[in-house]
């Protein structure tokens, strides 16, 4: 039989929860832009664009970045931007090598640390020569050159992969015009970290159809870790006016003698073409503002099903139809399998995809829109819960100016960006006008660079006394979407005032209130959590949050926060706390809470409350 | 003694005590030639960095530059500022010493870290070592120089009459005495879009030609590979360095056989012509 109080005990608990359910809201997600050019360069003008990122899987606080940014000791080789602390602050490293493209910086180039090795690669047209070559360094903030792999004349646009599988495996798609008309390659090595140069590299032909003459320059791989390897790519037909978007796929890490060959066609060639004719506009053509276009794709593979793949791609001729396109195969690409467009954005650009370890898609794409106020580039990052795209959520990570300072050229913010997934986490790039002015980026920024963001005005000094002209610059995101499911527990802790208690007032009737709150993981994977406190205040005024903590349990785990654990993460020592424990994650947990009352050292009332998730 | 100490120079490389200031120093100018960012600085603290993401050890110090003796214009000045120094050897320079720094970047973020090639102790007359790191300086940069125009098969002023597409110009076929072989057409967004100037000849400053006019290619496009390249247009007038059969710069098979001046020491302006004159007769 339960005492009044314990009656009173429920209704207040119950009430609480009930009143501040609403307040509490959806779960956080965390939103991070930065302009990544280094504070001591702050008088730099160059364009530094067409970004690339990589973070290391094995410590994502390693994150390495390439641009056509220079070395502004001029040494004749160009740098790379790295960061330790996960994205907040960079730092150039002179690795790359040859200078002499834009700016004396590198051409192309993209970069991609492997799983577990700690091991760096990166694919790049040098700069003084135009030869591809393939990188590798073991310590990204090392001095000195990164080791050259590979040296080959006469190829465009690498586009570098990698993973571990006992072996580090590096894949690089490129257009290689040695090959003769079939041009889109891929360029692979099962055994790329440990290898004295070529490390094993060698490159494979990917397309055998009838081209124009060459394929696109876009080709791209895309690696699962059961060793399921994807390639997009660019089949250019006719009179290279049209194009179909061509699928490859090798079942075992490209290993076999003709790799690539796993997804045949209806035409029994192996790729399977996703769409087949459909115009593109000429090379070098700036449709978009002052943007050219002509050749952008990207594909991803989900990381919890290797038959679960994403390709976006743009065509038509004209800038307003200049449209990208996403679509999805859950059939590992197979003929007959693609979805109609889930995403259609006309007048947009430079696509990225990437899928999180909980299957969320996230879509990146600048699109050229006009305010009123002249032409600005849009960069949006859209989640989409479940790779269906239904109901989507769309962050505007920047809205600027299509103004490039004193560059003249026809690429002002590079061919493409990118946007990676590690764990739960999406991080990316992508550049553009660097004008400091908040209202160009609603998700907030943060420069490194001196800048004031009342006259939005560059400075090259701390104090202000010398600007420097805008330019195009590299800008970093980190997005942590919210876990799918969310947890809101009541607690109730310590000594309510029992002055005012006796006199119908205060929080609570007179007792000592304690709350413990059970966690069990009943799945049969390691589940990755996050707790927060939410504090509640007397006479509706909203409570503090705290930082969320990191939690994990594996499978059959249980834990149990106290009201001392609660007060510590609150770090709050009132007499008197209450408010909700809540608990985030992607996977289903058992959340139960136990309260008790006490008066006088006597317990006086016992219940406990199953939590429901609440998905989000 | 001076010759003793010549001989202790040979073996300590990186680090020289300078005997004779007015002199150049042993190896200026191999130090000058390996370096980017020259600067007079004093030690603040050994085994020390000033940036977040470069640990310190022993070969790490920071150290305030005093003056900087010579930089590239994109370098911020940090003359007054500490920055992180790799040296060349744990031991020296000692704590509080001064010296000029011959250095190379490394990391560039709140600060700059650079590596050390060599140092000069007890630098003495600082404005003597400018002189001299300047004087090596305007060398490398005539010798750049003269590299173009050794290479060049042609070296010709005149001004800009026509400009032309290459594909468009119908004298391209007519002109041809062997057909070639038709290249295989690539595009490319690194596509040079190749042009073709025609320049008036006043003068024929290097190479044998008796026409009075020759045909220059240029990439018009924008492109990241070619931004760099002279463009040119009717009436632009000076001295055009041309290199024959271009095998220097984009892809092989984007490449186009005729005179080209890519590189932009390659189009200079008339006023240059009797430092041409002179580099041409020195190479002579």
């Amino acid at each position: 039989m339960k005492s009044i109080q314990s009656v009173a005990f429920q209704w207040v608990t119950r009430s609480l929860i009930l009143l501040f359910a609403g307040t509490i809201g959806a779960g956080a997600q965390s939103i991070t832009v930065v302009n990544m050019v280094p504070q001591s360069l702050s008088n730099e003008t160059v364009r530094d664009a067409e970004p690339n990122i990589s973070v290391n899987p094995a410590s994502p606080q390693q994150i390495a970045a390439s641009a056509f940014t220079t070395d502004p000791a001029a040494s004749g080789n160009s740098p790379i931007y790295v960061s330790t602390d996960g994205g907040q602050t960079w730092n150039l490293n002179v690795v790359f090598p040859g200078a002499g493209c834009g700016s004396t910086a590198t051409c192309d180039a993209t970069l991609r640390f492997a799983d577990t090795s700690n091991v760096l690669y990166a694919g790049i047209l040098r700069g003084d020569n135009q030869d591809l070559n393939i990188l590798r360094s073991g310590n990204f903030l090392a001095p000195g050159l990164m080791t050259t792999l590979v040296d080959r004349t006469n190829e465009d646009q690498p586009w570098v992969e990698a993973a571990t599988a006992g072996t580090d495996r590096g894949y690089v798609g490129n257009n290689d015009f040695s090959l003769g008309a079939d041009s889109a390659s891929v360029i692979l090595s099962a055994d790329a970290a440990t290898a004295p140069p070529p490390a094993g590299f060698a490159p494979h032909g990917i397309d055998t159809r009838a081209t124009c003459h060459q394929d696109g320059p876009s080709i791209r791989p895309a690696v699962h870790s059961s060793g399921v390897i994807y390639a997009v790519y660019f089949g250019w037909r006719g009179t290279c006016s049209t194009t179909d978007v061509v699928v490859a796929r090798d079942d075992n890490w490209g290993s076999g003698a003709t790799p690539f060959t796993s997804l045949l066609d209806t035409d029994t060639n192996p790729g399977v073409r996703v769409v087949s004719g459909v115009s593109i506009p000429p090379l070098n053509a700036t449709l978009l503002g002052t943007q050219r276009v002509g050749s952008q794709l990207a594909i991803a593979v989900d990381p919890t099903d290797s038959q679960t793949v994403y390709v976006a791609w743009a065509d038509s001729t004209t800038g307003p139809n200049y449209t990208v396109h996403v679509r999805r195969s859950k059939l590992g690409g197979a003929a007959g399998s693609w979805s109609a467009d889930l995403q259609t954005i006309v007048s947009a650009t430079n696509p990225g995809l990437a899928v999180n370890a909980q299957g969320k898609v996230g879509f990146l794409f600048q699109k050229l829109v006009n305010p009123g106020s002249g032409d600005h580039w849009e960069t949006h990052l859209v989640i989409s819960k479940d790779g269906s795209f239904s109901s989507p959520s769309d962050l505007v990570l920047a809205r600027l100016p299509d103004q490039n300072g004193g560059y003249g050229g026809v690429n002002p913010i590079g061919d493409y960006d990118n946007v990676i997934a590690v764990g739960s986490d999406f991080y990316g790039i992508f550049s553009g006008n660097n004008t400091p002015d908040l209202a160009n980026f609603p998700n907030g920024v943060t420069y490194q660079r001196f800048a004031d963001f009342t006259s939005h005005t560059l400075f090259a000094d701390a104090g202000h006394t010398t600007s420097t002209p805008v330019s195009i610059d590299p800008f970093f995101f980190h997005f942590t979407p919210p876990p799918a499911l969310q947890y809101a527990a009541k607690f109730v802790c310590g000594r309510t005032n029992e002055e005012e208690a006796e006199h119908g007032q205060g929080m609570a009737a007179d007792a000592t209130y304690f709350t413990l709150i059970n966690l069990h993981n009943p799945g049969d994977k390691t589940a990755p959590a996050r707790m927060k406190i939410a504090t509640t205040k007397p006479n509706g005024v909203p409570g503090n949050i705290s930082p969320f903590l990191p939690l994990s349990l594996n499978s059959d785990q249980a834990m149990e926060v106290d009201c001392a654990q609660i007060r510590k993460l609150a770090n709050d020592n009132s007499r008197f706390l209450e408010g909700f424990v809540i608990v985030e994650s992607d996977f289903n947990l058992d959340d139960v809470a136990v309260y008790t009352a006490g008066h006088e050292g006597k317990l006086q009332t016992f219940d406990t409350e199953r939590v429901p998730e609440r998905k989000q | 003694m001076k010759k003793l100490l010549l001989a202790l120079l040979a073996f300590i490389p990186s680090a020289v005590v300078l005997a004779a200031p007015q002199e150049p120093p042993a190896g200026l100018d191999n130090w000058v030639r390996q370096s980017k960012y020259i600067f007079r600085g004093k030690v603040q603290r050994r085994n020390a960095s000033n940036l977040k993401v470069l640990p310190p050890d022993p070969r790490t110090a920071v150290v305030l530059v005093e003056n900087t003796l010579d930089a590239p214009k994109t370098l911020a000045d940090f003359t007054g500022k500490e920055i992180t120094v790799q040296l060349q050897d744990a031991n020296q320079p000692s704590a509080q010493e001064d010296a000029i720094f011959f250095t190379n970047g490394w990391l560039y973020g709140e600060s700059i870290a650079v590596i050390e090639v060599a140092h000069l102790s007890r630098p003495g007359n600082e404005e003597a070592i400018r002189r001299q790191i300047s004087a090596i300086r305007q060398k490398m940069t005539d010798e750049a120089f003269q590299a173009r125009i050794t290479r060049a098969a042609l070296v010709v002023t005149g001004r800009v009459s026509a400009t032309v597409p290459y594909e468009k110009d119908t004298r391209t076929a007519a002109a041809a005495k062997a057909p070639e072989k038709p290249k295989r057409v690539i595009s490319s967004e690194h596509s040079a879009d190749w042009w073709k100037a025609t320049v008036d000849v006043n003068t024929i400053v290097k190479g044998q030609s008796t026409a009075h006019q020759v045909d220059v290619l240029f990439p018009k496009s924008t492109d990241e590979m070619w931004i760099n390249s002279p463009k040119f247009k009717v009436g632009d007038q000076g001295i055009w360095i041309l290199q024959s059969n271009q095998q220097e710069h984009g892809l092989p098979f984007l490449r186009v056989p005729g005179l080209t001046a890519l590189d932009p020491l390659d189009f200079r302006p008339a006023s240059e012509l009797p430092r041409v004159r002179e580099l041409i007769k020195n190479a002579q």
